[in-house]
């Protein structure tokens, strides 16, 4: 068994190695020079002590209380969340200190520890409860209440499964231990006082009728004489170390269940506790269950700097993103939030909701191969964000979203794939482009360039035919009578000498072509994209065409024309 | 009088000076703005992309103002627009009102049209909209 907590060990800390190591070499970030593990390392160490020597220590340790021991964030967004978490981490972190680590901790501050004796009996049933029924509503909020449109991953149930694993098997563990005549038999031949056969069937018949041993050699009725005369043994020889079992409240209730089950000993449970806890401490820095590294440092970091600043050093910028993509758990506070998840119903695209982009980010950012579909959905989701920062602010792991969607967007438009949603000014706010300036102009000229390509302008073509007046979704330009009022009072047109040239088309001739049945040349002209959008056109019009509307509805064919080809 | 606030994506996060003036003054006004977190985006940064995906979001906004029993205060010249654009869209097509009303019915919220919205604007364009017109 040593030896098989050891290999665990060993895993756990190579796990835990490999985890930080991530922390400081990985990360979505600009193809060129990245910052070396040393300069990271070197980053992080230097912004800690920056941190720690400064007056913002009275942060750190505030948010350690308030944040990280008292989950303020979780309780802000959900107080039956809070509950669970809360009963899961205050029983689960007693135990492991109490009872998993009993030798060691409770035996140093409590010299007569010992795990069978009150309050400590009782107080590792409570404790097991507490840790249930904090999964009992962990589970409930999965199957009904979990956030609409956030699907529970493989890993998520993993993780409360392996936690009720080891509370489970612990309590039948003790269970077994408490009705096990092989158990009784050995702690009799140890430490038992008994002179005679008679004095040992008296004390097991005690045992049997008030400590809830399933013994064979002993049935009810039990002999009230026996009983009486175990009772004293009993005081003698075990009273010292055992309080009586019914005070384990949970496991002596299920003693007569499982006594008869065993058929006697009670090893199957202790190398089946024993080794899920084992399984669980290696399996730890692997999944989900890491946060209870991760979350605190990025508490910490997100309770010091927030997230509206970037770091001062690019390098920590790093060490927080792939801080806070280990720190995630899938608990879809952001996408429950999200601005953009009317959006979901519409393109049904999972990558709309910030959680879910985060868990392919998680990919992306460790070096995990990901097919270029599914790299194009990202993108797309990426784009469909409106920056209203809800997730960064509601995160309860203190995740900065805001950073990591960004810089995102921009690494995934690297590779190159024309991204439509960047073709209007108003897409997204650009103050948040400002650290990627060149990159946001590459990025429109790859657009631009299709654009160009997926139309045909007036200029190229030989002949212009004429046909039906073209389905646009609004039929109101077809009462235009040229005057051409809405190309005179545009303040788009006015800004150029010769607007023709940079806008292709001026409002007026966008609705003849319409008239003429050519929406091709309509949808193609980059007037459309440069319109501001303030309607003066459409309020101007004495005819009532609404110029504007239609913008919008030919915009809405350029988009559907370049990303999936045919007619506009 | 009491007035459901709606203040869209940028306000709350990037300029909410308009969030706070806009409570201090209409307050002096006796009028109540109740900040409402099911709200999200009106719909405008896809408007581009698809007209019925633009639309939704501001119905649903509208939705749950009406099961609040409130009207709508807006802040925000595009969310502003949206919000109206999603009106006059639906009151011109009930067909489209039934499609999206089957969705909302998902969440528990229906669109009647009973909403109104008023706007106390201050987005730049509006300045430069005054200075053209």
């Amino acid at each position: 068994m040593k030896i098989l907590l050891g290999i665990a060990f060993i895993i756990f800390l190579i796990g835990l190695f490999l985890r930080l190591h991530e922390w400081f070499s990985k990360g979505i970030r600009h193809p060129e020079n990245p910052p070396p593990l040393s300069n990271r390392i070197g980053a992080a160490i230097k912004g800690l002590f920056a941190t720690l020597l400064s007056g913002k220590i009275v942060g750190v340790v505030t948010t350690f209380f308030t944040d990280v021991l008292a989950q303020k964030r979780l309780l802000s967004k959900s107080l039956m969340r809070w509950v669970a978490h809360t009963l899961i981490f205050v029983g689960f972190l007693v135990l492991l200190f109490m009872h998993g680590l009993g030798n060691t901790v409770s035996e140093f501050f409590f010299s007569g520890y010992y795990s069978t004796l009150q309050p400590y009996l009782s107080l590792r049933n409570l404790l097991a409860l507490l840790v249930l029924a904090g999964i009992a509503i962990a589970v409930y909020r999965r199957i009904t209440d979990k956030p609409r449109r956030v699907r529970s991953l493989s890993s998520d149930w993993a993780a409360l499964c392996f936690v009720g694993a080891i509370i489970i098997t612990g309590i039948l563990l003790e269970s077994s231990k408490i009705s096990s005549p092989l158990e009784f038999q050995r702690m009799v031949e140890e430490y038992g006082d008994v002179s005679d056969e008679e004095e040992a069937l008296a004390l097991e018949t005690y045992w049997a009728a008030e400590h809830g041993l399933v013994s064979a050699r002993v049935a009810k009725p039990f002999d009230a004489d026996l009983v009486e005369q175990g009772r004293e043994i009993s005081s003698n020889s075990c009273g010292e170390c055992h309080a009586p079992t019914s005070g384990a409240f949970v496991s002596y209730s299920l003693a007569g269940l499982i006594g008869p089950v065993i058929s006697g000993g009670s090893s199957f449970f202790f190398y089946l506790h024993l080794l899920t806890c084992f399984a669980f401490l290696a399996w730890l820095p692997f999944s989900k269950m890491f946060h209870v590294v991760s979350v605190p440092v990025s508490l910490l970091i997100n309770g010091v700097i927030g997230f509206k600043e970037p770091a001062e050093n690019s390098a920590n910028n790093l060490n927080r993103q792939m801080i806070g993509l280990s720190a995630c758990t899938h608990c879809g506070s952001c996408s429950e939030l999200c601005s953009s998840l009317m959006f979901y119903e519409s393109f049904q695209n999972d990558f709309i909701l910030p959680s879910e982009k985060v868990q392919l980010l998680k990919k992306i950012a460790t070096g995990s191969r990901v097919d270029e579909k599914t790299l194009q959905h990202l993108q797309k989701g990426l784009y469909i964000c409106t920056s209203c920062d809800r997730c960064s602010t509601v995160c309860p792991s203190g995740i900065n979203l805001r950073e990591l969607f960004i810089t995102s967007r921009y690494h995934l438009l690297a590779r190159g794939f024309p991204e439509t949603s960047i073709l209007s000014h108003f897409s997204f706010p650009l103050a948040l482009a400002q650290s990627f300036v060149d990159d946001h102009k590459k990025a429109l000229k790859k657009v631009e360039q299709l654009f160009k390509e997926s139309f045909k302008k007036l200029s190229d073509m030989t002949t212009l035919t004429l046909a039906r007046p073209a389905e646009v979704g609004n039929s109101s330009y077809q009462s235009c009578y040229s005057c051409q009022r809405c190309t005179n009072i545009c303040p788009v047109v006015r800004l150029y000498d010769r607007p023709e040239e940079a806008l292709d088309m001026v409002p007026h001739q966008i609705i003849f072509s319409l008239g003429i049945g050519n929406k091709e040349i309509a949808a193609g002209s980059r007037m459309i994209w440069s319109c501001s959008t303030c309607y003066l056109c459409q309020e101007h019009c004495p005819n009532g065409v609404e110029l504007t509307d239609i913008f919008y509805s030919l915009k809405n064919s350029a988009i559907r024309k370049m990303e999936t080809g045919g007619e506009a | 009088m009491k007035l459901a606030f709606f203040q869209g994506c940028n306000i709350p996060i990037r300029i909410e000076q308009y969030a706070v003036s806009t409570q201090a003054v209409l307050q002096k006004f006796g009028v109540e703005l109740v900040e409402i977190p099911e709200f999200t985006c009106c719909g405008y940064p896809v408007r581009n992309v698809d007209e019925k995906a633009y639309i939704l979001p501001s119905v649903r906004n509208m939705a749950i103002a009406e099961k609040k029993g409130l009207d709508i205060m807006v802040i925000c010249n595009c969310c502003f627009a949206s919000l109206q654009k999603a009106r006059s869209a639906l009151a011109k097509n009930p067909e489209l009102q039934t499609e999206i009303n089957a969705l909302l019915a998902g969440e528990n919220l229906h669109y009647s049209g009973t909403v109104t919205c008023k706007a106390f604007p201050h987005c730049p364009a509006r300045g430069y909209r005054g200075r053209n017109d």
